[in-house]
């Protein structure tokens, strides 16, 4: 220690201090510290998402002070004005004119409009997709005309 | 080997590390583990805090190793993340902190000659005395506020010059000095009964 001290007085307190260079972990901590590291690296690689660590590399990026911080407050703003933006939009799309009344708690999505429920599903659906779902009933929805006598097609005698 | 030399020596593992040779950037944590402990253990004076932070410290070392240009040393590049990542730990630790001390090499204290002067050889009870001492020590380092405890770590206890403590802590010298003045004189304070 080179440096000239600040003050005369103090010279018995950093010889005190002293003592503290001798406070250390046992012989082999930093080879068993390598070990732990380099297991918790490899559970963390294993671990973690794309996601995630493409998240936290942005923000290591971010956090680096390349970028001023305006900017980056800026940014994220802009970001999550357009995520909100996209989700509103996603959810008006899926509301749609006609789903007034929810998704049926089952169906098949053909489209963002049209739902089929599971009884309906099958190689043929004798009705446009665009009358499905008036409040999630399809009572309203006449197959044959009232008049209409079915064809007796039992085998003669 | 002077500073020169380490740090071109650790410049070359940090471009073998840079390139994806995990080995080197493995020599990096061995070369550091020990100098980085003992900073970060003489602020939160924990060994179990101390053991945590350093995998965060190295893991974010690891992370950020592709974006150092080499503007400054490998070493005060990570001591300044060791030094913010502390500092940070503490703030939200707050007052809950709780003491669990390293233990003490009795036999490179006997070969302290400033330290001799201090701990007699002839004390019959001088190990307990020494530990009773070494609680003494870090209770007065806690009662430091962060800032002054970090100055304190770096040039008393690591033997940082001046120079490195203020490029670390991007303050200027001055305030590193004043730091460690305000801090000095708070530790005589806490400690005055053991001052001869």
């Amino acid at each position: 220690m080179s440096e000239p001290r600040f003050s005369g007085d103090d010279g018995w307190v950093t010889s005190l201090l002293r003592l503290k260079r001798y406070e250390a972990p046992e012989p082999g901590y930093a080879v068993d510290f390598l070990e732990r590291f380099r297991e918790r690296q490899r559970a963390e690689m294993l671990k973690g998402s794309a996601t995630r660590l493409w998240l936290e590399r942005l923000g290591t990026y971010l956090d680096s002070g390349l970028f001023p911080r305006w900017m980056v407050a800026t940014g994220a703003g802009a970001a999550l004005a357009a995520m909100g933006g996209l989700a509103w939009w996603g959810g008006q799309e899926l509301r749609g004119p006609s789903m007034a009344g929810g998704f049926p708690s089952s169906g098949v999505y053909l489209d963002s409009r049209a739902v089929v429920p599971v009884e309906l599903q099958g190689p043929f659906v004798p009705f446009p997709a665009t009358d499905v779902g008036q409040a999630g009933s399809f009572d309203h929805i006449q197959l044959v005309p009232p008049d209409y006598v079915a064809p007796d097609l039992r085998p003669g005698p | 080997m002077d500073r020169k030399e380490e740090a071109n020596g650790d410049a070359e593992l940090v471009r073998r590390a840079q390139a994806g040779d995990t080995k080197a950037f493995d020599e990096l944590v061995l070369k550091f583990t020990s100098r980085l402990h003992g900073l970060v253990y003489n602020m939160t004076a924990n060994r179990e805090d101390t053991d945590d932070l350093l995998q965060d410290i190295f893991a974010k070392a690891y992370r950020s190793l592709r974006r150092f240009r080499g503007h400054s040393s490998f070493y005060t590049w990570i001591y300044t993340i060791a030094v913010n990542m502390t500092l940070n730990f503490l703030k939200k630790r707050g007052r809950r902190q709780t003491t669990s001390l390293e233990q003490l090499d009795f036999e490179a204290i006997d070969r302290d000659v400033a330290l001799g002067g201090l701990l007699s050889n002839s004390d019959p009870v001088r190990e307990t005395h020494i530990h009773e001492l070494q609680r003494r020590l870090n209770e007065a380092m806690l009662r430091l506020s962060e800032d002054h405890r970090a100055v304190v770590t770096m040039f008393d206890i690591q033997g940082l010059p001046h120079s490195e403590i203020s490029e670390i802590l991007g303050i200027s010298q001055g305030t590193v000095r004043s730091r460690l003045f305000y801090a000095h004189r708070q530790l005589q304070n806490f400690l005055e009964e053991f001052r001869r």
